[in-house]
């Protein structure tokens, strides 16, 4: 069972950063998400450079939102996942962020490489979708409700 | 000497009474002898000289040169020393005999001459002579032999000593297999052995040009290494005739009248002034020449010089024919380790990036399945159903394959592995497909062996799979069993499933290759090409034995020192 929190909070959106170029994937998981309980505003960048930007806000991000959750592909044109993890992990403003890794890649170098780099957790990304919605479903339940995740 | 040949004997007499030279003459041609007189000792000397008697019957009183004299002189000098002196003499003395022995006479005959006693000792002397020179005659013949013998063994020393030395270098060269190291070791050794100033091998070119490829020279002398010659320095009768084997000598550059003027200024910029010139023919075309330099003095090059230079080319040959076979092979090998190499990476990452645009496929599939599913009409239903089944087998097939690359070039380095845990994991892993269909799988004593341990795991879950999966009417049972023949270990896996028909006993290890309709027994027909290549990394064989409706029975082999 999902666990619901206060209906207060959940007026609230809590904010997500994806960083996904898979247009198929930005959708899938803009579904999968919209089919849970959580209230949630999913904000997209479609490249590491893209994302570094929109968590510094610099332009054309500096209206961006403080996202509380980042969901990143690792193989990204221009800056990849894992320079955008490192540059987050490595930010006194925003290594608190917790960055989950979510990607296609199974290899054992990319899951030593991003856990190293200190992300807070590495999930590929299923290839049927009853698994890839359990997964999103799981993040939901564990990072969006159960834990507390630090205020903006 | 026969008598009649000893009768036609010619006998010199010398007296200076002519009474007794008409009594001897009369007496001796009567006896069928040849007659020369002479009445002293001078004119016998020289009727010796020119006649060469047989005999000379010679008196030793004589006015003027005596006997003694005459005869000292005849066997001083060598045309006549050899004939036997019989002395003629009144004298009967001791000392005089002596001294007529002495000088070199064989007898003495005394006067009054008895005729039939001078016949006789005439006659003895002639046979005695005629003996000594069929011993002389034999002697020169045997001194000849052994001469010839003393040659021929110099020659057979000779002979060995090439042999030798043949075979030393010969060595050396066939133990290089880059024929820069056989072309290297080649003129240093010739230049050893022939204490040649500057020894080389020259390379004819394809286009007709040549140069230098290897060089041994003394430091004194320029290198002729690293300057290409041009096509018209080497016309196409010379090079016809080096085809047929021909060697060209050349003792003194300065003297000889055949030298062609091109190439004597190509000598003189070199020094040269004596050179030996042997070709290499490898497989029927003239790759190149062997040449040695003398640039010190000129040269008598000996045959056993020559000689020596020809078969060191054959096996300089022989070697480079040898070497380029090998360099061809290596590059053949070569490439085809890069193309196979890349034609796994391929496989790796087609497979891996198939992934991600099927897991669109499946993914917006399901969800259109999800939400839209009994909304539509029934064809619809059906379409997404048949839509979503092949998005799902080109799932498996593209995890198939993607394993199936992963054996060559995700492969772990070998360890000592238990084939027991190996068979465990497996087990562990097929627990659903175990405990559905009832199977029990049994083994014992299988042994540690040199392994990738995850392959080997994998490759008893594909056997034990197997024979899960085509499964009979009875609850299926799997037997593995192992044992050391010779230098590796057998095992094998045998099921009580559908068997196989002998006919596809190796076709069911080709990839993609299926035997059984898709519905009854799904897979991807990839299983058994892993195991192939698994057991063959690992340096081992893989075949099965089965009959249809008795089961089958998997072997394969893994070496049991580990991949040599």
């Amino acid at each position: 069972m999902v666990m619901v929190k206060p209906i207060l909070e959940s007026l609230n959106p809590i904010e997500i950063l994806l960083v996904e170029d898979n247009p198929g994937d930005i959708r899938l998981t803009q579904e999968v998400l919209n089919e849970g309980q959580i209230h949630n505003h999913l904000n997209v960048v479609d490249d590491g450079e893209k994302a570094i930007a929109f968590l510094t806000r610099a332009a054309p991000y500096s209206q961006a939102p403080n996202p509380q959750l980042v969901l990143l592909d690792l193989n990204l044109p221009r800056r990849s996942g894992l320079e955008v993890l490192k540059t987050i992990k490595t930010n006194e403003t925003l290594k608190h962020i917790p960055v989950i890794v979510f990607t296609s890649s199974h290899a054992e170098a990319d899951i030593m490489s991003a856990y190293s780099l200190h992300a807070n957790c590495y999930i590929t990304k299923p290839i049927d979708l009853e698994r890839f919605t359990k997964s999103i479903k799981s993040i939901e339940d564990f990072w969006l409700s159960m834990v507390e995740l630090p205020s903006e | 000497m026969s008598e009649d040949t000893a009768s036609t004997a010619t006998i010199l007499v010398v007296d200076d009474t002519p009474t007794n030279l008409e009594v001897l003459f009369d007496f001796l041609s009567n006896a069928g002898f040849k007659v020369l007189f002479a009445e002293d000792g001078e004119s016998a000397i020289e009727k010796a000289h020119y006649a060469a008697p047989d005999l000379i019957l010679l008196d030793i009183l004589m006015p003027g040169m005596d006997g003694f004299e005459t005869c000292r002189r005849l066997k001083a000098s060598p045309s006549t020393a050899a004939i036997p002196v019989i002395f003629l003499t009144a004298l009967t003395d001791t000392p005089d005999k002596v001294k007529g022995f002495a000088l070199g006479a064989v007898d003495f005959i005394t006067k009054p001459l008895q005729y039939e006693e001078v016949l006789a000792r005439v006659k003895t002397h002639l046979r005695l002579q005629a003996l000594t020179q069929q011993l002389q005659a034999q002697n020169a013949r045997l001194e000849h032999e052994v001469q010839e013998r003393t040659q021929a063994e110099a020659a057979l020393r000779q002979q060995n000593q090439r042999s030798q030395l043949l075979a030393g270098v010969s060595l050396k060269i066939r133990q290089s297999l880059q024929i820069s190291d056989i072309l290297q070791t080649a003129v240093v050794e010739v230049k050893a052995i022939l204490q040649a100033d500057r020894v080389l091998v020259y390379r004819l070119w394809p286009d007709g040009t040549g140069s230098s490829v290897a060089e041994a020279v003394e430091p004194d002398w320029p290198q002729v290494m690293g300057i290409t010659f041009p096509e018209e320095i080497f016309p196409d009768e010379i090079r016809w005739e080096y085809l047929q084997g021909r060697v060209r000598t050349l003792s003194d550059v300065k003297l000889d009248p055949n030298v062609a003027p091109c190439l004597v200024d190509f000598l003189r910029q070199f020094w040269v002034q004596a050179k030996l010139v042997v070709p290499i023919i490898a497989q029927d075309d003239l790759w190149g020449l062997l040449i040695a330099h003398q640039c010190s003095t000129p040269r008598q090059w000996t045959t056993f010089e020559t000689e020596l230079l020809q078969q060191l080319a054959n096996q300089m040959a022989i070697a480079l024919t040898q070497a380029q076979l090998l360099e061809q092979e290596v590059l053949q090998r070569q490439e085809l380790a890069r193309s196979n190499d890349e034609l796994q990476k391929f496989a790796y990452v087609a497979s891996h990036d198939l992934q991600e645009p099927l897991r669109m496929v499946t993914s917006y599939l399901q969800l259109l399945e999800r939400r839209y599913k009994g909304q539509l009409d029934a064809d619809a239903d059906d379409f997404i159903q048949f839509a979503v089944d092949g998005a799902l087998r080109m799932r498996t097939l593209i995890n198939d394959l993607l394993t199936y690359s992963r054996v060559g070039t995700q492969g772990r380095a070998f360890e000592p592995t238990s084939s027991t845990q190996a068979v465990e994991r497996a087990i562990a892993n097929l627990k659903v497909a175990i405990d559905e269909s009832g199977a029990t799988i049994t083994y014992r004593g299988l042994p540690q062996v040199q392994a990738d341990p995850t392959q080997l795991t994998q490759l008893f879950q594909n056997l034990i799979g197997n024979g899960i999966k085509f499964r009979s009417e009875a609850s299926p049972h799997v037997d593995i069993e192992a044992s050391q023949k010779e230098d590796v270990w057998l095992f094998s896996v045998q099921d009580n499933g559908i068997g196989i028909d002998p006919q596809y006993a190796d076709q069911i290890f080709v990839i993609f290759q299926r035997l059984n309709n898709r519905i009854t027994y799904p897979g991807t027909g990839i299983g058994l090409a892993i195991c192939k290549k698994i057991v063959e990394r690992h340096g081992g064989k893989i075949w099965v034995q089965s009959k249809p409706n008795q089961g089958s029975t998997f072997y394969f082999t893994i070496p049991a020192g580990g991949k040599s």
